[in-house]
């Protein structure tokens, strides 16, 4: 689909009309700056458009600020579905089903760790298991993956990887009802056994970072953060137990596709009623590869804890502010042409942004709204920020996930040299560690939209607002 | 002829890999998968696996087979360099037979770079002109 199609509501927001496909039941609505419009690839809109043509789609297909092209749903697409007549899609999940991102707090200052970043870089990065093929030091059986699988976090709680306030301060207290782990293939299972407590590669990481800016004084303070502060940004998801579970279930619901009778344009939008046998099956499978990947941040976090302490002494703390989902779909209730309708909401490379007085965020959160972690890039700031009754309305509570890519892995590879970008990073106080220097070629800031620009869309549209900036000191990547 | 060649791709890899036979461009799409992780000429092919896949439709064939070959690397550690593939048509339905033959994972040794999570069905092809194509995209 061509730029010119779009129709222009406001400076940062655009609508695909709803006559331009006709399978189309909604028009498709992005919250973009007009530079970010220049740099979407064409398909991507086309992508929004075809999400616009699932049956059951209410309000709008949406794309949230950092929209780039998926495969089936765009990264960034969220579309709210009734439960009721509408479909369950795993193109609108994704394959690293609830990839997010956990966020440490801890009681040290920038000034405490100036000087010893390399140093604990490289413990961080040689304890914990990253990279491909990397496996983890947690021996599971198979009953103990299908206990893990089922119950999320509280597998972590008994196994002594999580305190109680891991589980408040993370969404969904960690742990999807729905899950059953008969649902999952033994592929799946197989793929998933070693590699609980790993970070996995590409974008993936393990950052400390420090509080470089306080934007929102209020909201700050509830979250428990403040200027110069350090923190630790925990980036990773299911590993290849999600990835399986995903590649087994659109293969089964291009099945359901047929059987029926969904018409859709793109074989990657896959999907089931959300009330049949195959849709339930997907969303219990779907819900046991998210309990997986917050309990792999969660054995990571408690190998982060183990490692600070050794290094800053026994009274270092690191509590969670928040863990966030990227890639899911939930059962939400949200106000649909002033009715209270109940969804399925898909968000793929998208985060949930529930505002205040949500009775789904932590107590402690009611006033303030949920934190939204949104990383940046190796040599670019991260920021946190709140959610807004204005997500609520326009967006199904969600909002951007990261800024996403402009610039292809082997294009990377051409303009960037490892060491150099290394080097470059070293110059600004960043200090990167990666299994090799191809990885950071390929993660070069330049390959990465300006989080900047992304995050200010996300901020001034209001679909979440900034609260802290986030700057890197050190990088573990896979 | 090439056996494959690499797309640009915002986020992911994708490429076209060729053949004279289907069962050509289906060794291709495998030799090229691994291509995306890691310099396959660093692959020994000490060690052997067999594979069978069956589907309804040829799309749905690659889909399978890259599914198997990425489960291998995934959850037994292993990297191929050599597949020997053959597809036959039987009561509408396909089924593809392979050998392939390649080593466990030696981080040291093969310095893999990019992870492979998926196949996927977005702009998945299959031609045939004067020689077969299939154009693949991975979730990487």
């Amino acid at each position: 689909m061509k730029r010119e199609k779009l129709t222009k509501i406001n400076d940062l927001t655009w609508e695909i009309p709803e006559n331009y496909k006709n399978c189309m039941t909604v028009p498709g609505r992005m919250y973009l700056s007009t530079d970010l419009v220049d740099i979407v690839e064409e398909d991507t809109y086309e992508q929004v458009a075809n999400v616009a043509c699932l049956p059951g789609i209410v309000k709008y297909s949406l794309a949230m600020p950092e929209a780039h092209l998926g495969y089936g749903f765009p990264i960034g697409g969220v579309a709210g579905i009734d439960i009721e007549n509408g479909v369950i899609s795993p193109g609108g999940v994704g394959f690293d089903i609830n990839c997010g991102v956990k966020t440490l707090k801890t009681n040290l200052e920038l000034s405490d760790v100036k000087g010893g970043v390399e140093e604990l870089i490289n413990r961080l990065f040689s304890n914990i298991p990253s990279g491909v093929g990397s496996e983890s030091k947690l021996k599971l059986s198979y009953n103990d993956l299908d206990y893990l699988l089922e119950n999320g976090l509280d597998w972590a709680l008994e196994n002594g990887y999580a305190n109680e306030e891991d589980v408040i301060y993370c969404e969904e207290e960690g742990r999807m009802d729905s899950a059953n782990a008969d649902k999952v293939s033994k592929k799946a299972k197989q793929r998933g056994l070693s590699q609980v407590g790993t970070l996995g590669s590409g974008n993936h990481f393990l950052e400390v970072q420090y509080v470089d800016e306080v934007l929102d004084e209020e909201a700050a303070e509830n979250f428990g953060l403040e200027k110069n502060q350090v923190v630790v940004m925990i980036h990773t998801g299911s590993r290849g137990f999600g990835h399986q579970v995903c590649t087994d279930y659109v293969k089964k619901l291009e099945k359901a596709t047929k059987k029926y009778n969904i018409d859709i344009p793109d074989k990657q939008l896959a999907c089931a009623p959300f009330d049949s046998k195959e849709g339930q099956d997907y969303f219990s499978a779907m819900a046991c590869a998210a309990n997986y990947a917050w309990v792999n941040r969660q054995v990571i976090t408690s190998w982060v804890r183990d490692i600070f302490k050794d290094y800053y002494g026994n009274d270092t703390e690191l509590n969670t502010l928040y863990d966030v989902a990227h890639n899911m779909a939930k059962k939400e209730t949200h106000n649909v042409d002033g009715e209270k309708k109940d969804l399925i909401v898909h968000r793929k490379g998208a985060t949930r942004a529930f505002g205040p007085n949500h009775s789904d965020i932590p107590r402690d959160y009611q006033e303030t709204g949920q934190p939204v972690m949104i990383p940046g890039n190796m040599g670019a700031p991260s920021y946190i920020l709140k959610g807004t009754d204005f997500a609520m309305e326009n967006t199904f509570g969600s909002t951007c996930h990261g800024a996403g890519r402009k610039m292809s892995r082997s294009q990377a590879k051409r303009e960037y040299w490892g060491e150099t970008v290394q080097k470059e990073l070293s110059k600004q106080g960043i200090y990167v560690k990666a299994t090799h220097g191809a990885v950071i070629a390929e993660e070069s800031p330049g390959a990465y939209k300006n989080p900047n620009k992304v995050v200010n869309v996300a901020h001034n549209v209001g679909i979440s607002k900034k609260v802290v900036k986030l700057k890197p000191l050190g990088v573990a990547k896979g | 002829m090439e056996k494959f060649k690499f797309l640009e791709h915002t986020a992911d890899a994708q490429f076209i890999a060729y053949g004279q036979t289907l069962n050509q461009a289906f060794e291709n799409v495998g030799l090229a998968t691994f291509e995306v992780m890691m310099d396959t000429d660093l692959i020994e092919d000490i060690e052997k696996t067999e594979i069978q896949v069956v589907g309804d439709e040829i799309d749905a064939l690659v889909y399978d087979w890259l599914s198997e070959l990425i489960f291998l690397f995934s959850a037994e550690n292993m990297v191929f360099n050599k597949f020997n593939v053959e597809i036959i048509e039987k009561e509408k339905r396909f089924q593809l037979d392979a050998v392939v033959w390649g080593e466990k994972i030696d981080m040291e040794k093969h310095q893999i770079h990019t992870e492979v999570k998926a196949p996927t069905y977005h702009g998945l092809s299959v031609k045939k002109n004067d020689f077969y194509e299939i154009k693949v995209l991975l979730d990487t």
